[in-house]
Formats: structure tokens, C-alpha cells, sequence
């Protein structure tokens, strides 16, 4: 067993239809040489002192097991760790995993093997960190940009404060977790037309124009107590202060990782078929190598 | 019953909003409409407003207002295209297009103006470079509108140039006469 390595399983991930895939995943580890101690969060377990210890036992990197939020689940004191973090993604949602250039499944082990490292910005939203992003939905807080100006919906909006993902401009771009900035979007909504005429409807509620600036630090301010969810973790509060802490996380990453997102949220077709031709090749050379 | 549409995969986080129109986000800003901001907002790149800003605008690049946009803020920018409401004055480096829609009140300086036929403006016009010495011109009436379908440089208002701001008139006596004044002493005033 390799020390430096220890594995940190979600609690989803005992139930029995997930047995064979973390079966493979063990072994594909042993046969790498990577395998490490292991340990599942549970509700009742606090996950920050879970891996506090695996650190104190000598754990260098700390391999999360399970989907992206599992990974939110442990991202919040993470980056204050002195550890490598990798990222073997089972089941969904993995955007994430896809935007780390990371496969779902058993593949994942020779990703983390191969430890190819990123070192990412994490956003900060009081005493927490986040990967992602922060969202508050339909509020009329205002954000507070670089202490310059405030920026807000005039009716109610959405608003995402982002560090890592999200959906790309025309540009083809979207937040990289690079250059210390945050990516807030402000979508407002368009309050409904209860007025309907004898040939239409009542227009529902829309949402109109986004729009997107970039902040280092700020905060989210509402006179009534907001929902904001952290990387999918609700907090409710007046004020939120936001920063971002440079350079914070080394991640593992695969090859072909890729911090933008396509526009339709699917890979193209010329990236899976490179995957899978890659995949082909190997079993050629395997097949050849020891069929003979 | 026979295509080859399949389930797509999401696998990156899709938002409830739609992409955005604008260009390249590293150089355009769009402020959309329902969205305000209060405040200095500053940008190096061109910026797009539809919304409602309160404070002051400076862009480097070209500023587009909309039709729908209500600003009470001083605004400075290289170029700009107003089609919304300004209560504020209005600095621009290059050229200043002044649509049907726009309805400012303040003061304006630009090296170029186009005012197209419907614009409201109430204020001051300073055309040309912030070098050249050029008198200002100031409209008698309260409110200029310009409304006719001639240019609106052409535009028959009567102009006032308040004679406090010209300087004295001195004639200067000719040698003859100042070899006179020599004689006398003193050059008359």
C-alpha cells in the first residue's frame, strides 16, 4: 500500500450498483502501484478533520471517489491542506471531471497515476472556498464590484459569482479558474405580463439579458436575508464577502483538459472519437503483444 | 421513427440564462436591460448599455447606449453611440452619434457631433479639440430641440455672445500718431 495516497469515498457509492466499477477501480490502482489507504464521508462524519487525519498519517494526495459533489462536499478547507488533489469521477454529474480532462470510471486511475498538475484559483465566499461557483436565485441583492461600483437586477435576478466553468460567450471562453478573477453574471428577470389579450397569453416571466463582469473581490449585499448556494451548499445571511485566493489547488489533471466548456455542453464528436480511437489502439497493442 | 437523435449528455453545467449576444467578452461589456449599476463604473474595452446606471461611465472604447437605457451619470469615452436617456455631461474623444431616441440633459464635448433628427439635447455644445480656442456657443433658448430635417449645424439659432467674455477692444495708434503721443507722453487708452 502507498502511504502518500488516500482515497476518500462518498457515501453514494455503497450501494451495490456501484460494486463492480469501485472493484475495477481498486485494482487498476494495486496494478499502478497507487493504491491507498481509504476512507467514505458519511453524514454524521466531518469530512474537514476526516482528512486532517489522513494528512497527519502522511497522506500527499488525497484521491476523491464519486461525483462533482463530492467534490464540493470536501472543495470548502481543502485549499488550506498542503495536498495534491486528484479526481476519480463514478457516475454523474461529472462536469467537473470533464472540464479537468479527467474520464469517468476506471480510466481516471491512470490520470491520477500519471500526475499531470494544474494549479487553480479557488473563489472565497466568507470562511468558505468554492470551485465552481456561487449562485443566489431570483434576489435583489447587489454585488459589490472591486469597491467601485454595485451592480444588481432592478426587479429580481440571478446572480452567479464564477470561478471555474459555466457556459461560454460568443468568444468560446468561460471562467478558466486562472488570472485571479471571478466571473459575475447577472441575469434579471423580466417580471410577468399579467395583462392577456384575446389572442395571447399572459407572457410568463423571462429572463432577460445577461451580464458579465469581472471582480477580485466584493460581496453580495441584501437588505432581506438571501439563499446562496455554494457550490451547491445553501447559506442563508445579509452579506457574503467574495475574494479569490491565487493560485490555491493543485489538482491533477488529465491530458486533454480543458477549462471551456463547449457551447451546445457537449464534447464534440472529434473529441470522443480521439478518446476512443486512443482506447482502440491499445487493445491492438495489447492484443498483439500478448496474443502471440 | 427512424432518425439518429440520441439522449444528449450535459456533461458541463448549463445555465438557466441564454448566451449572451455580445462579443468578445475581453472587449465588450454589456450591460443588459434590467440590470443597474450604481456607481464609478470603469472598462478599457467597449461597453454596451441597456440598463440603468447612477454614478459615471468611463470607457477607452466605444460606448453604446440603448434606447432603453436611463443613465444619471457623467460619461467619458473615445467614441459613442446614444440612443437612451442621459441626465449628465457628456465628454467624448473622436465622435459623438446623437440618434432619434436620445434625450440628453447636460452638457456635451466632442471633437465630432451627429445629432439625427428627433435627438433632445439641453445643454451645452462644445464641438471641436479640447485644444483649439473656440468660443462657446450658447443657445438662448432653454431647450434645444432639433427637429427639422436640415443639418443641425445649419440649424437658425440665434446666437448671443455675451460681451463680458471678449476682450476690450484696443486700437493701437499709428507710428505717425504715436511719435505725437511720444511727444505727449502717453498712448491713449
Amino acid at each position: 500500500m502507498n502511504r502518500l495516497y488516500a482515497y476518500l469515498y462518498d457515501d453514494f457509492l455503497s450501494g451495490p450498483s456501484f460494486q463492480r466499477i469501485l472493484g475495477d477501480i481498486e485494482t487498476r490502482c494495486s496494478v499502478l502501484g497507487i493504491q491507498g489507504r481509504t476512507s467514505r464521508l458519511a453524514i454524521f462524519r466531518n469530512a474537514k478533520e476526516l482528512v486532517e487525519g489522513l494528512v497527519r498519517d502522511g497522506a500527499q494526495t488525497i484521491v476523491i471517489v464519486g461525483n462533482d459533489k463530492t467534490l464540493e462536499k470536501v472543495m470548502w478547507f481543502l485549499p488550506d491542506l498542503p495536498v495534491m488533489i486528484g479526481y476519480i469521477p463514478v457516475g454523474e454529474p461529472s462536469a467537473v471531471a470533464s472540464m479537468l480532462g479527467i474520464p469517468v470510471g476506471e480510466s481516471a486511475c491512470d490520470v491520477v497515476a500519471a500526475r499531470r498538475v494544474e494549479t487553480i484559483d479557488v473563489g472565497r465566499i466568507n470562511d468558505r472556498y468554492f470551485l465552481s461557483d456561487v449562485r443566489v436565485e431570483a434576489s435583489k441583492a447587489m454585488v459589490d464590484v472591486n469597491g467601485d461600483f454595485k451592480i444588481g437586477a432592478i426587479h429580481a435576478g440571478t446572480i452567479v459569482i464564477r470561478n471555474l466553468g459555466g457556459i461560454p460567450d460568443a468568444s468560446g471562453g468561460c471562467t478558466k479558474a486562472k488570472g485571479g478573477l471571478l466571473e459575475l453574471s447577472v441575469s434579471p428577470i423580466n417580471i410577468a405580463s399579467r395583462s392577456r389579450t384575446f389572442f395571447h397569453r399572459a407572457r410568463p416571466a423571462s429572463i432577460e439579458g445577461e451580464t458579465r463582469v469581472s471582480l477580485r473581490t466584493g460581496s453580495i449585499e441584501s437588505s432581506e436575508p438571501i439563499d446562496v448556494f455554494i457550490d451547491g451548499h445553501q447559506v442563508n445571511g445579509f452579506r457574503f464577502d467574495l475574494s479569490v485566493k491565487r493560485d490555491a489547488l493543485r489538482i491533477i489533471t488529465g491530458r486533454r483538459w480543458r477549462f471551456e466548456a463547449p457551447e451546445n455542453g457537449v464534447l464534440p464528436k472529434k473529441e470522443k472519437a480521439v478518446i476512443v480511437s486512443t482506447a482502440q489502439r491499445f487493445m491492438h497493442r495489447w492484443r498483439n503483444r500478448y496474443t502471440r | 421513427m427512424f432518425s439518429s437523435t440520441k439522449r444528449v449528455d450535459h456533461p458541463y453545467p448549463t445555465d438557466s440564462s441564454p448566451t449572451p449576444s455580445f462579443g468578445a467578452r475581453s472587449a465588450t461589456t454589456v450591460i443588459a436591460k434590467g440590470v443597474r449599476v450604481e456607481g464609478e463604473f470603469r472598462s478599457e474595452g467597449d461597453v454596451v448599455i441597456e440598463g440603468d446606471i447612477k454614478g459615471s461611465i468611463s470607457a477607452q472604447g466605444t460606448l453604446t447606449i440603448g434606447s432603453d437605457a436611463h443613465i444619471e451619470a457623467d460619461i467619458s469615452a473615445e467614441e459613442a453611440n446614444i440612443s437612451g436617456t442621459i441626465h449628465g455631461n457628456i465628454t467624448i474623444k473622436k465622435e459623438a452619434v446623437f440618434h432619434a431616441s436620445a434625450d440628453i440633459r447636460g452638457d456635451v464635448n466632442s471633437e465630432c457631433i451627429v445629432i439625427e433628427s428627433g435627438a433632445r439635447i439641453d445643454g451645452k455644445i462644445h464641438v471641436g479639440s479640447s485644444d483649439a480656442k473656440t468660443p462657446e456657443v450658447k443657445p438662448t433658448a432653454s431647450s434645444l430641440v432639433l427637429g427639422s430635417a436640415t443639418p443641425s449645424v445649419s440649424a437658425p439659432v440665434p446666437i448671443q455672445a455675451p460681451a463680458s467674455n471678449l476682450p476690450p477692444i484696443i486700437t493701437l495708434p499709428k507710428e505717425n500718431e504715436e511719435k505725437k503721443d511720444s511727444e505727449v507722453g502717453s498712448l491713449p487708452l
